[in-house]
């Protein structure tokens, strides 16, 4: 007797449900017809709805229905074709490459065969790839191009080997069905149908990996068939893996061992009482939970029981992550992984200290409905405010206090300490600054050239991950960071009269005439200051600086001014080059992104809730003033997706905006870097 | 105690036993030492061996060796250990350079075996040379340190634990036989050593030995130990004799029969050769019969072919591909299935391919046939001929496809392919364009846009512009996108694409990340594209890119070249100018065209011998110069004749053909015949 489960993506659902089309049940993946589908955020309307691409219309069309062998639209057309999810966020700027092949799941099938007593997942896949092709209208639209198929399996039993190499991701009714088909192998092979487990939030995980979806990524339902796998009596144990020492866990609970839980509330300390047993059998890792929060929460503050209680029900405290750590302080060091930390993470210190503060002002009860709805929008960059509001406590405004006091950890809040931090940063440099290293401090061709003394500001421009904070942070090297036009597009060190410029021609300035024109600037900044190159480029660049290009002195007008400060200038104090000035100092501060704004929204209500900080910016921009059109373009551009919203559109309605109103006759970091000739025989050859 | 010595032997170029008495007193400082210094005046000219000769106090010349003993050209003779260096005038002599001067092997009595390495320094000092009265560098070795590795079978014991030198295949062989004796001695039976240990994984005496150590009783299971992951597993699998069987099998996902385990017992590689049978699609135990007692499987080891060249993970993980019955009937599925086949090194996957094929196509028992005849004659050439056969596939017409199935991987079926393979790259071309279109082809400055006509040209472009992106580009269908190539000063530099948003593609490292050119390369895109008016339909272009296409633009029309080989190729007489032949050179080497087998030019080749037996057509021909190169390459037919009569350029051209330049050798490689075709034409 064999089962066999085929599974497909269900459009309307977007989850992946059993299929009841014999013929997409058997047919060769090669040979089934496919349906592109994909989320589509409207920005006119601001909808989102999921749609289909119409080979006739050439167009992505709204799903009005699923049918058995395909889907209608809403305009009217039969689509035939197995669905599969296609994410059509692709940036048209990417194509350096002719096809980025794109990978996506058609269908799923999970076959039992009892006589060997094994069950075979396997996966279809198919590949394809998108190209911007234009309309009519004018407008690009993403049409997909199918490439080929790709087949996967695994076959997995109880008494067989477990792949060493885990499993492929899958969404959750895969792994179920799977998961139910080994359930009564192992009733077969032990006499007792074990418990098992599956994710709690089956709608977070409805579409695997290569879904997409709109989770995301998706989550990955196969940790729970590797964890039966390994432990196929009592599954549940497996997950409390991570924090033990890998021997030790094998010794403690072993594959054979079906009573973990007495064994588990022996380490922990936990009575193992009818409460705790509940939780260990249906809340998995969530078991932990009770436990933690007991210990925690009186060093919060909380300490009556009732009010405890009421924290009992969460799946979670401050975030998936700090569960887990906090989680793994509960042991004992010596059951603990060699690479665990000796102290619980700096969050519950950080915590501590603002329920400290609170509770100088309020009562246990009035803090425990503040944590308890903290707990409900807990976002990470929440962590990164606590831990600021801790350390910068000092030179926080009352006012900021205050509001912090009365809406708790917002993203207005956290955007406000940032501009104070930026601020105090860059107040306090790293090391004393010497004349020398003050005169490498110039402007050429419009691209500036400013030193940058602060290591935390320097990472926020440029990200920690390219940045090799290491080889720099010993203090003797300067780092220059180039801008233009308030953007920053590269850094330079320069140690001993030698200038290393890795990272100057930097990814967020792509194109090949920026960068061309940035290396000259370079070359001619070198040449002024006598200095030498590290890693020696194409010496035949240098021909390029036959041109004139004057070293002027940077503009200093606003160097003293904090962004703070900046942002409360009464009106009168405002001249040319504030904006400017402005983007440049919100580029060092990294407050939080957001999406660009929906149609449904009006722009610029939308952008005054959402950065008050802005409101100056977006009046004028509104005005007319086409400095601070040409701001609001950068806002949108693709390099300022660090810290604001990317939508190409609107970077381009905004640079035509400004353009129109005369940006381009005021434009002060005008790039007068010609790259004249260079077709010709005059650079090359 | 006993201890054996090995010494290195020049004209062998391998270790040897040293048998004589004179070297058994063990202490290499008592034996004299030599040496040899391997001089090449010119790569042309063969290499000269000489020695320097103390008691004529010059370099003399190596006459011959006997044994161990060698004569100069002025009749001294010298024998002990002998070292051999080249590139005297490298300045690490001046420091010392170390070398192995001699491996010895002993055992103790306790039954330790241990392998001792001598080495010692070669340092140079300057001497003045008599009779040509001048300084020369002269070659003179000192005591090094010794490496030692002590090993014992029972109680398993080795020292160092994690011995990093390798021992060669003699050396090894020495020690095991000590390590066979106390395994004798011990177990009262006598392992049995596989005869494919020299292949593969053990290559190297040092594995050989340790797996030994492993495994005295089943040293072939070492080439089993990575299908198992964890290192508990392979303990279990070393202490625990009894359970290998069915661990085995249960590994290689095969059943635990009784009769499995008589061949495991006979031959320990029974089960990867199995395994590996039922891979490529034998799966009857009857018909394996005849496999159970082989140790080497197509000349390589089968659970090494299994494990290291077949997926990884053929067993545990996701597979890639099903050979259904649709893949070899439907040249389509075939085609895309293929596309996710890259291309491997060694062809086994590939072979995987060719089997299932076979298997589709006559059944289990004939390919069983087939693999034996393969697996008795075989030569490394089978594979490439495999992966001829694989990634042409689609292309391929039934009649060839079934000739092949007749006549096995002969070289007359492998000719025939690359033929047809070759047919098909110089064919007409894929991808048509409209007068309008053909009218965008021009010259901008240094830039050349010309149209890509064809699949290969296409291929071409990109492997000359360095540009690599998988398969994909692999026969693009004629879909109406345009394909520009761009040219600069004659080499291709970049691709453009039409098709909706443009796309410029090049290599991002062209010429070493050089800004300022990526820049150039860009901005005649961009004037390109401005002059076209292109830019108005496939726009979207950076803030910087504007002012470039506002500009006015100035563009030459191209002359009317033939852009394709396959026009080249049939270009009227009267129009070959100069030029011609090296344009042709490079559009032939650009196709990536393949050369026939036919036997070699040169009698003591090893593959010409291997050829001329495998194959009745071919007899060992040694005629005229044009009918070799016309069953070689044919393609090149105007070249040679050219260079026949007496045409410059030809001979030129000729003479490259013959030199086995890097990438894609047009001829087999021959620089006699390059120099002298150079010479032809310089005269």
């Amino acid at each position: 007797m064999k089962k066999n489960i085929t599974f497909r993506y269900d459009a309307m659902q977007e989850n992946w449900v059993e299929c009841t089309c014999p013929e997409w049940q058997t047919a060769n993946a090669e040979n089934l017809p496919v349906l592109f589908v994909t989320r589509i955020h409207d920005e006119r309307s601001g909808e989102e709805s999921v749609q289909a691409w119409c080979e006739t219309h050439r167009a992505y069309e709204k799903i009005d229905r699923c049918t058995v062998d395909g889907l209608a639209t809403e305009r009217g057309c039969r689509l035939k074709g197995m669905p599969v999810y296609a994410d059509t966020s692709v940036d048209p700027f990417r194509y350096i490459y002719t096809e980025l092949t794109n990978e996506t799941t058609l269908r799923w099938q999970v076959r039992h065969c009892p006589e060997k007593g094994t069950v075979e997942i396997s996966q279809d896949n198919i590949l394809f790839s998108f190209d911007w092709i234009r309309k009519e209208n004018g407008d690009f639209v993403l049409v997909p191009f199918l490439h080929s198929a790709r087949h996967m399996k695994i076959k997995l039993s109880l008494q067989g080997t477990i792949p060493r190499r885990g499993l492929f991701p899958m969404p959750v009714a895969v792994a179920a069905a799977a998961l139910a088909a080994l359930r009564e192998e192992a009733a077969k092979l032990y006499g007792f149908v074990p418990p098992v487990l599956l994710p709690t939030r089956p709608d977070a995980m409805g579409i695997g990996y290569l879904g997409g979806g709109k989770h995301g990524w998706g989550e990955d339902a196969s940790p729970w068939l590797l964890a039966f796998l390994h432990r196929p009596l009592d599954m549940r144990i497996r997950f409390f893996q991570d924090y033990f020492k890998k021997e030790k866990f094998e010794e403690l609970f072993p594959r054979t061992q079906t009573n973990n839980f007495s064994v588990l509330c022996r380490i922990l300390g936990v009575t193992p009482n009818d409460e705790a047993k509940a939780d260990y059998e249906n809340r998995g890792m969530d078991f932990l939970m009770r436990p933690m929060l007991r210990h925690l929460l009186p060093k919060l503050g909380v300490r009556q029981e009732a009010l405890q209680e009421k924290f009992m029900w969460l799946s979670d405290f401050c975030g998936k992550k700090g569960m887990e750590a906090y989680g793994q302080y509960l042991l004992h060091p010596s059951l603990r992984p060699d690479d665990a930390e000796e102290k619980p993470a700096d969050l519950w210190e950080d915590l501590r200290f603002y329920c400290d503060w609170r509770h100088q002002s309020e009562p246990e009860e009035a803090l425990t409905a503040h944590l308890l709805a903290m707990q409900g929008t807990w976002r990470p960059y929440k962590e990164v405010l606590l831990q600021r509001f801790r350390r910068y406590f000092a030179d926080i405004p009352q006012t900021v206090k205050d509001k912090l006091f009365r809406q708790g950890p917002t993203a207005d809040i956290y955007d406000e300490i940032a501009i104070i931090v930026r601020d105090i940063e860059s107040r306090t440099p790293d090391r004393s600054i010497s004349e020398e290293e003050r005169s490498l401090e110039c402007r050429i061709g419009g691209y500036n050239f400013r030193l940058l003394t602060s290591l935390a500001v320097r990472k926020r421009i440029f990200g920690t991950h390219v940045y090799p904070a290491a080889e720099f942070d010993d203090g003797t090297t300067a780092m220059i960071g180039v801008d233009k036009n308030g953007v920053y597009l590269g850094i330079i060190s320069v140690e001993d009269k030698v200038a290393n410029s890795r990272l100057l021609p930097y990814w967020f300035c792509p194109d090949e005439i920026s960068l061309a024109k940035i290396r000259i600037a370079y070359l001619r900044w070198m040449l002024h200051n006598g200095l030498s190159e590290a890693y020696s480029g194409n010496d035949d660049c240098r021909r390029a600086l036959v041109q004139e290009l004057p070293v002027e002195p940077l503009d200093r007008d606003w160097e003293d001014v904090g962004l703070w400060e900046m942002l409360n200038l009464p009106d009168a104090a405002i001249r040319p080059g504030y904006y400017l000035e402005l983007f440049r100092k919100i580029m060092e501060t990294r407050t939080l992104r957001l999406d660009p704004p929906s149609a449904k929204y009006d722009e610029r209500t939308y952008l005054t809730h959402q950065l008050p900080w802005g409101k100056r910016l977006f009046d004028a921009a509104w005005a007319g003033n086409p400095e601070a059109q040409y701001v609001m373009s950068l806002f949108y551009h693709r390099y300022s997706y660090r810290f604001s919203c990317y939508d190409a559109q609107r970077a381009a309605d905004w640079y035509k905006k400004a353009c129109d109103n005369g940006w381009l006759e005021i434009e002060t970091s005008k790039p007068s870097i010609k790259l004249e000739g260079f077709c010709g025989q005059e650079f090359f050859e | 105690m006993q201890e054996r010595i090995f010494r290195f032997d020049i004209p062998s170029h391998d270790w040897t036993e040293c048998t004589d008495e004179k070297y058994g007193a063990g202490d290499p400082e008592c034996v004299p030492h030599f040496v040899v210094v391997s001089e090449q005046e010119d790569t042309m000219l063969p290499m000269r061996q000489k020695v320097w000769c103390e008691t004529h106090q010059m370099y003399e010349e190596v006459k011959g060796w006997q044994g161990d003993t060698l004569t100069t050209s002025a009749g001294c003779r010298m024998w002990g250990f002998a070292t051999e260096i080249t590139n005297l005038s490298e300045s690490a002599y001046y420091s010392g350079k170390p070398a192995t001067i001699c491996w010895r092997v002993s055992q103790r009595e306790d039954g330790t075996v241990f392998i001792g390495r001598v080495t010692g320094w070669i340092s140079t000092r300057r001497c003045w040379e008599v009779q040509r009265e001048e300084l020369a560098e002269v070659p003179y070795w000192s005591l090094g340190p010794s490496q030692g590795l002590s090993l014992r079978l029972f109680p398993k014991h080795i020292f160092p634990q994690k011995p990093s030198i390798s021992i060669p295949s003699i050396v090894a062989d020495a020690a095991l036989d000590y390590l066979l004796d106390a395994a004798e001695v011990h177990y009262g039976k006598r392992p049995r050593l596989p005869a494919c240990s020299h292949n593969g994984s053990f290559s190297n005496g040092m594995t050989r030995l340790l797996a030994f150590l492993d495994y005295p009783f089943h040293m072939a299971l070492w080439y089993y130990k990575d299908f198992f992951g964890s290192w508990h597993q392979k303990k279990t699998l070393a202490e625990d004799e009894e359970n290998i069987f069915p661990y085995l099998c249960e590994g290689l996902n095969l059943q635990p029969t009784e009769e499995l385990r008589t061949h495991f017992e006979r031959n320990p590689l029974a089960l990867a050769v199995t395994a590996l049978l039922r891979v490529f699609g034998v799966k009857t135990p009857s018909l394996m019969d005849n496999f159970m007692d082989k140790e080497t499987l197509f000349g390589e080891s089968p659970a090494y072919v299994l494990h290291h060249k077949l997926s990884q993970n053929l067993f545990s993980s996701p597979q890639r591909g099903d050979f259904s019955s649709d893949l070899f009937e439907n040249d389509e599925t075939a085609r895309s299935f293929l596309k996710g086949v890259e291309a491997s090194y060694y062809g086994w996957e590939e072979m995987l391919f060719y089997c299932r094929w076979r298997l589709f196509k006559e059944g289990e028992e004939r390919l069983a046939a087939h693999l034996r005849d393969m697996d008795a004659h075989w030569t490394p050439r089978f594979l490439k001929t495999v992966k001829l056969f694989c990634h042409n596939y689609p292309d391929l017409s039934a009649a060839l496809r079934n000739d092949l199935l007749r006549e096995g991987l002969t070289v007359e079926m492998h000719n025939r392919m690359i033929r047809r393979v070759n047919e098909k790259a110089i064919g007409k071309p894929d991808f048509s364009y409209s007068p309008e279109e053909k009218r965008y082809e021009c010259r901008i400055g240094d830039y050349t846009f010309r149209l890509i006509e064809s699949n290969t040209d296409y291929r071409a472009v990109l492997a000359a512009a360095e540009i690599y992106g998988g398969n994909n580009f692999l026969n693009q269908p004629d879909n109406g996108i345009l394909r520009v190539a761009m040219y600069k000063n004659g080499r291709a530099v970049a691709v453009i694409l039409l098709s909706g948003v443009s796309k410029l593609i090049y290599d991002l490292h062209l010429c070493g990340c050089h800004e300022l050119q990526e820049a150039s390369l860009r901005i005649a895109y961009l004037r390109w594209m401005n002059w076209t008016g292109l830019y108005k339909k496939h726009g979207l272009f950076y803030e910087e890119d504007y002012p470039y296409l506002t500009e006015e633009v100035h563009a030459e029309p191209l002359e009317n070249k033939p852009s394709s080989l396959y026009e080249m190729l049939r270009l009227p007489e009267e129009k070959i100018r100069h030029g011609y032949y090296i344009q042709l050179y490079r559009m032939l080497k650009e196709a990536c065209l393949q050369t026939f087998l036919v036997p070699s030019r040169h009698p003591c080749d090893e593959e010409d011998k291997h050829l001329t037996r495998q194959s009745s057509l071919l007899e060992p021909n040694r005629g005229s110069e044009m009918d070799y190169l016309m069953r070689v390459f044919p393609y090149g037919e105007r070249i040679y004749k050219a260079a026949f009569r007496g045409v410059r350029e030809a001979q030129k051209v000729l003479s490259l053909c013959y030199a086995n330049g890097y990438y894609k050798p047009l001829l087999p490689k021959d620089e006699e015949r390059a120099k002298y075709w150079a010479n032809a034409s310089d005269d």
